[in-house]
């Protein structure tokens, strides 16, 4: 029985077009001119996100630091009546 | 060697391996011109450990399955857009038709259903079986580009074609 791999050799090679090599040298052009290289767009990521999470963590501080003197000062301010009841 | 060399030196074995993994020739264009340039970008890395063939070889591979990787995803995202808009085109313009230019219109229908089997399997085991029966690559050279064992792409070569005739089987 054939190896039914064996109609694989009937694929023939092919020339690649002619107009590749110009499409490439016009995306290398872009990436030059635009200096946006996949390393940059990366970094600009990663600062971005850096700047993100300290300001989220800022912020999730400054609310819990917040709550935290609201529940402080309804203390102090419920104690005198606590105080008078004895 | 310059760049413009290097491109002409490699260019069908970028183009054609990628055809074997893509079956289409706008696909397999898209693919050559994203190796050249990732060439052009790690050339100065390259640090001549394989030989210069081998590790184009290498980035073509993986570029062939990136590519296969976003279209099954652009796929998936068409779908669910049909479902959520009536009026939709996303599904109906599939650009991954059967057009391989390596292929006689005679042998077509033929040749396509062995390139459908071909894509169902693994990764590993596709690579192996498109570098040896398509590619005409020694087990050796195998190994060196899959940077594996001999044994290792001898048995990857042994499971998809048993899987392939399995299948044939099934399907007959």
């Amino acid at each position: 029985m054939q190896e039914p791999l064996d109609k694989l050799k009937r694929v023939q090679r092919t020339e690649a077009p002619p107009f590749l090599f110009t499409r490439i040298e016009a995306q290398l052009e872009y990436v030059k001119e635009t200096k946006l290289t996949p390393k940059f767009a990366f970094a600009v990521c990663s600062v971005l996100l850096l700047v993100l999470s300290v300001n989220f963590y800022i912020i999730n501080n400054t609310t819990k630091e917040q709550h935290s003197q609201n529940i402080s000062y309804s203390e102090t301010s419920l104690s005198p009546e606590y105080n008078s009841l004895y | 060697m310059d760049f413009k060399e290097l491109y002409n030196e490699h260019k069908n074995q970028v183009y054609n391996l990628a055809l074997q993994y893509v079956q289409n020739a706008e696909d397999a264009q898209e693919i050559t011109q994203d190796v050249f340039i990732k060439v052009h970008q790690k050339l100065a890395d390259f640090r001549h450990d394989a030989k210069l063939s081998t590790w184009m070889y290498r980035i073509t591979i993986n570029a062939s399955l990136d590519f296969l990787k976003a279209k099954k995803s652009q796929k998936r995202f068409a779908f669910i857009t049909s479902i959520f808009q009536k009026e939709s085109t996303a599904l109906k313009h599939d650009h991954s038709d059967f057009n391989h230019p390596g292929v006689d219109m005679e042998q077509k229908e033929e040749i396509r259903k062995i390139f459908e089997l071909i894509n169902q399997l693994p990764e590993n085991q596709r690579t192996a079986i498109i570098l040896s029966k398509l590619e005409h690559r020694t087990v050796q050279e195998i190994a060196d580009i899959m940077e594996t064992s001999y044994k290792s792409v001898e048995s990857l070569i042994f499971r998809g074609k048993d899987k392939i005739k399995k299948q044939l089987a099934k399907d007959n």
